[in-house]
């Protein structure tokens, strides 16, 4: 199944080459976790992300939790901070 | 050590200045900058002055870290009671002039009563003098730095001035040093321009020492490790602050249309992206960045706008590279006013620097115009003939150059947002705290920040406190009062430091203590540290409540507390004020009219 994925900041680093700026489709497992497609992104495991999936905002213990689904918009942002 | 140990108090009523030694029993309890500044108001002035008279006191404040090797050190803060709120005002800046000041021998500079003509200040070491300001008088910011600096025949010289907005008494105009760093909140310039004051110009060659060379070079060298490791620093550095508006948008707490909605649809119009791409005509808005004095983060924006945008294709004098969009900034004159045209914000953002006036002020007080525009409360007729509606880009840049200058409907512009709001009858469209405008951030997806604009001494501010991480974690008001509280403390000591705020994502109090206990000469744990920075706080607190607030002004307007946001992760909630409050002064060690306690007051020195 395919969803969508949203970076904010540097994020789009993660992203697969194919990316536009900082959005990429992809390819996922059915039943796969925002968990799961940050790890396979390679994004590091002790790191504070936003985590925001269909505009619904996702705690860290929801996401190895919560099971994707085709056409999900996934949005990973760094912190929140002041600027 | 650290510390200069002298003031420089000028008294411009009868220009006269003299140097007096620092009382380093305070400095030990305040430490410096906006802590020690606040200490020196307190004990000089009635907290009940009318902020634009000459009893009002103007306080500029380096701290002992300012103009040391410690990465970001060229703070100062500006101290006075502010215009805009009739609250303590704390403003600090980067730039250069705060270490230049400090070079010439002062940690404070302390400018009382009112000069007879216009005049600026001119510092080398120890030479002081009060001169005439002639023809800088109704210059703008930037002619008058590079005028000074040729009149002086000195390129070093560092320049703090106040534009058109300041003399005339634009309620939010700020203090401009260096071109493009402002102490630009609380309306610090209007006090200024109050004082007939046009600029002080600085220059100084003695150095700072500091108590441990050895052992301060060994943590400054661990500090900037610290600094150049952290990837919140990374993304400063190459995007800017404004790094953080996707996030936002998705987060839905960005206020768009004065406060009416959460999430604005031109975000990707005036992004990081947006501002790093080459447009077909070979034009690029940002051109690189820029470090104030000593800073290895170097978050600053240098920009220049399309030279054939409707905004300057006649006006070749802004065909240059300035200041460009920072998070603030690009909320202030985007979402808040509905505004998506980048070209526009950045000359915007132009106009602020040249003019010496708040962003976030301006922006928000044009957008509740905006309100009271297309509610048919005002009309062309009011507004110079300038069809003020939410996205028009026109409205928004004729409209900064107005209240820069002072000019028609910008008269009432430069009122701020309460005032505006409470002429035209309709209070309720004021988005802010104590008479200050809020930030980009809405406070019912950041129920944190809510908190912290409520209780922020110097009205709605988003650089007092830090409850990002909790604000993440939870949409709802349970546990939000201690982090806010303890971020405030942490806070003020930080800005009591001489070093600025953009650091605090990768260097905790311990950081900041081990650098001040080297330079100072020992004797500063973190504990000492925090219980400086809220003994500050209550300090600003107690001067508060002298100048007539109460707990009745640490609130939210009723658009955050009863009408839920529209869209985003917040999605039909509202600001939990009410049960963040109570507990909040609880933690405070405050009674539930929000004033200390006996025994807090006793436990802090105070």
């Amino acid at each position: 199944m395919k969803i969508t994925v949203k970076t904010g900041g540097l994020l789009y680093e993660y992203l697969p080459p194919d990316r536009t700026a900082n959005r990429a489709t992809l390819d996922i497992a059915e039943g796969a976790t925002p968990h799961q497609v940050m790890q396979d992104l390679g994004f590091p495991a002790d790191g504070s992300y936003l985590v925001i999936v269909n505009g619904e905002l996702i705690a860290p213990e929801k996401r190895p939790e919560l099971r994707l689904a085709d056409g999900d918009q996934l949005s990973i942002n760094p912190p929140l901070k002041g600027g | 050590m650290a510390w200069q140990k002298q003031v420089l108090r000028v008294d411009l009523t009868n220009g006269t200045s003299h140097k007096e030694p620092l009382n380093m029993e305070w400095a030990e309890q305040y430490l410096g900058e906006r802590g020690l500044a606040t200490k020196y108001l307190w004990e000089m002035m009635d907290a009940r002055t009318d902020p634009m008279s000459p009893d009002n006191v103007l306080i500029f404040a380096t701290g002992p870290l300012t103009g040391t090797m410690a990465s970001t050190s060229g703070r100062y803060a500006v101290v006075t009671k502010g215009p805009l709120t009739g609250a303590i005002a704390c403003s600090n800046s980067g730039g250069k002039f705060g270490a230049e000041l400090k070079y010439a021998g002062y940690d404070m500079l302390i400018l009382e009563g009112r000069a007879p003509e216009p005049s600026y200040l001119y510092i080398n070491d120890d030479d002081v003098q009060i001169l005439p300001a002639g023809d800088l008088w109704g210059a703008t910011v930037w002619h008058t730095e590079e005028t000074l600096k040729k009149m002086h025949q000195d390129p070093q010289i560092k320049v703090a001035s106040i534009g058109i907005a300041g003399e005339r008494g634009v309620r939010y105009a700020c203090v401009v040093n260096d071109l493009h760093r402002a102490a630009g909140r609380s309306g610090v310039g209007a006090v200024m321009g109050s004082k007939n004051l046009k600029a002080v110009a600085a220059r100084g060659t003695k150095g700072v020492r500091v108590a441990d060379p050895k052992g301060f070079m060994q943590v400054v060298k661990e500090t900037h490790k610290l600094l150049a490791e952290n990837s919140g620093v990374r993304e400063m550095t190459e995007l800017g602050t404004n790094a953080m508006i996707d996030a936002m948008q998705d987060f839905g707490g960005l206020p768009t249309r004065n406060f009416q909605e959460v999430q604005f649809e031109g975000t990707e119009k005036i992004n990081p992206a947006a501002m790093m791409e080459k447009r077909p005509n070979g034009h690029r808005n940002l051109l690189t960045n820029k470090a104030c004095f000593g800073c290895t983060i170097a978050c600053g924006r240098i920009a220049h706008i399309d030279e054939d945008h409707f905004t300057i294709v006649n006006r070749k004098e802004y065909w240059h590279a300035s200041g460009g969009l920072e998070y603030e900034t690009a909320f202030a004159f985007g979402p808040v006013v509905g505004v998506d045209d980048i070209d526009a914000l950045t000359f915007a953002g132009f106009l602020m620097n040249e003019h010496g006036m708040d962003p976030i002020s301006f922006g928000v007080t044009l957008a509740a115009a905006m309100e009271l525009y297309e509610m048919g409360v005002i009309t062309k007729q009011d507004t110079d003939g300038i069809e003020l509606k939410f996205g028009n880009p026109e409205a928004l840049t004729v409209m900064a150059e107005k209240t820069g200058k002072y000019e028609g409907f910008g008269q009432l512009l430069g009122l701020g947002s309460k005032r505006l709001c409470e002429k035209y009858g309709h209070p309720e469209l004021f988005m802010g705290v104590k008479g200050q405008e809020f930030a980009g951030y809405d406070s019912r997806a950041l129920q944190g920040m809510g908190l912290g604009y409520a209780t922020s001494n110097r009205g709605a501010c988003h650089l007092k406190h830090d409850t990002f991480a909790e604000d993440m974690e939870d949409q709802t008001g349970k546990g939000k009062a201690l982090p806010c509280k303890e971020s405030q403390d942490a806070t003020a000591a930080l800005d009591s430091t001489g070093i600025c705020l953009f650091t605090a994502g990768a260097w905790g109090s311990d950081n900041l203590a081990r650098q001040v206990d080297a330079a100072c000469g020992g004797g500063w744990t973190t504990e000492r540290f925090l219980e400086m920075g809220e003994r500050v706080w209550t300090l600003e607190r107690l001067y508060n409540l002298k100048a007539g607030f109460t707990a009745k002004d640490d609130n939210l307007p009723e658009r955050l507390l009863k009408t839920p946001a529209p869209s985003g992760t917040a999605k039909g909630k509202v600001n939990e004020l009410d049960k963040m409050l109570p507990e909040y002064y609880t933690v405070r060690g405050w009674n539930q009219e929000g004033e200390p306690t006996e025994q807090t007051l006793h436990r802090l020195g105070l």
